[in-house]
């Protein structure tokens, strides 16, 4: 699902008349961009996937990984950075995700250096921050795997507007998650720039990550 | 999409929408029911694993092939390797976010087939017996309506396979 289509980009020298608006479900947002089409003033690119440029909140958060009960935004500073929520017991669209995005990343060559993958999860009952961090290093020497108190975890989604739910626990005692399919991209210096979907194409991701890897 | 695809697609929904058994694999019908016989002309291919660290589920894919005059309906899996095996579907909500829920029967219509494949229907192989990993190969045993089954080896991938 691509949530919109943007009209030519223009660039306006005093930078308004933009808005996000999001659709609030159960609590949570599901994503509803309605950008009317701009670029940061002097640092646009010229991109094939949705760009978010100035309508996104920085990268911030303090999480923990394995060995780092303190990860944070600044660990990242000098890497585009390609974030996404899910959860470890997802033996399915996650790795998909995961690997796509692996893939993506690994064909970049030498620039894949400045790019990494930040894998956060919205299970924080179950997923301890080195089972998060393994699981990440199974599909890429670039992904960083983190979580966080469930309150910590609740104020990123929020903040990134991103839905997840755990539902009922089966006979067993194992529950799904639902959770958002967004993939958000940062540049080096944190800023959001990019909104990835299922429909974006691995030749568009992959042209949009040379851009803001060469820009920075 | 052609009627005959539209009359495949109403028959497998339908299936679904009678879902109510869960499939839930007992350790010990494993080998029973291997030996049993599978169904004329339903074969299985492109059999594989998703191999992931430690004890998480991983998911297993594969193609069931139906080339007989009579739709068959996958009732239940078991793995000699792994203690519990769902069948699960992947699904987008209305939302656009990612959810997955048990699917209790699926129908392989006459001279169809149905793939199992990431981002859809998929086997959750959970409470590995052994340690697997990329390279060795698994297996799993498929139910059928009528007592048939069918055993189908899974190549164990590593998790960054792209399919």
């Amino acid at each position: 699902m691509r949530p919109t289509h943007f009209a030519p980009r223009a660039r306006p020298s005093s930078v308004r008349a933009r808005h996000l608006g999001f659709a609030v479900l159960a609590g949570f947002a599901a994503l509803l961009l309605t950008l009317t089409g701009c670029t940061r003033a002097g640092g646009g690119g010229n991109f094939q996937t949705t760009d978010i440029t100035d309508h996104f909140p920085d990268l911030r958060f303090d999480l923990a990984t394995a060995g780092n009960p303190h990860l944070t935004a600044k660990d990242f500073r000098g890497n585009v950075v390609l974030v996404y929520f899910g959860y470890t017991h997802c033996p399915d669209v996650c790795p998909l995700t995961l690997s796509r995005l692996a893939s993506i990343v690994k064909g970049l060559g030498p620039e894949a250096a400045k790019v990494k993958i930040l894998f956060i999860s919205v299970d924080p009952k179950r997923d301890t921050p080195e089972a998060v961090q393994t699981y990440a290093s199974a599909f890429s020497p670039r992904a960083v795997g983190a979580t966080g108190t469930p309150a910590e975890i609740q104020t990123l989604a929020r903040r990134y507007r991103v839905a997840y739910q755990a539902e009922a626990p089966t006979k067993g005692g194992s529950y799904e998650v639902m959770h958002s399919k967004a993939i958000y991209v940062f540049d080096e210096k944190g800023h959001a720039r990019l909104f990835l979907s299922d429909t974006d194409t691995n030749q568009a991701v992959t042209h949009d990550l040379r851009e803001l890897v060469a820009s920075s | 999409m052609n009627s005959h695809h539209l009359v495949r697609r109403l028959l497998v929904g339908f299936a679904l929408l009678g879902a109510t058994i869960p499939l839930t694999a007992a350790s010990s019908s494993a080998s029973s029911a291997a030996a049993a016989t599978a169904p004329a002309g339903v074969h299985a291919s492109d059999g594989w694993v998703r191999w992931l660290p430690g004890t998480i589920p991983s998911a297993g894919y594969l193609m069931v092939s139906n080339e007989s005059d009579k739709d068959v309906v996958l009732i239940g899996v078991t793995s000699p390797d792994y203690a519990m095996v769902h069948l699960h579907q992947s699904y987008t909500t209305p939302d656009g976010n990612s959810a997955m829920r048990m699917v209790g029967a699926l129908r392989i219509p006459a001279h169809g087939h149905v793939v199992l494949a990431p981002g859809g229907y998929h086997l959750m192989l959970m409470r590995a017996r052994k340690a697997l990993k990329p390279g060795d190969t698994t297996s799993v045993v498929l139910r059928f309506e009528g007592g048939a089954t069918l055993s189908v080896p899974l190549a164990v991938k590593p998790a960054d396979y792209n399919g």
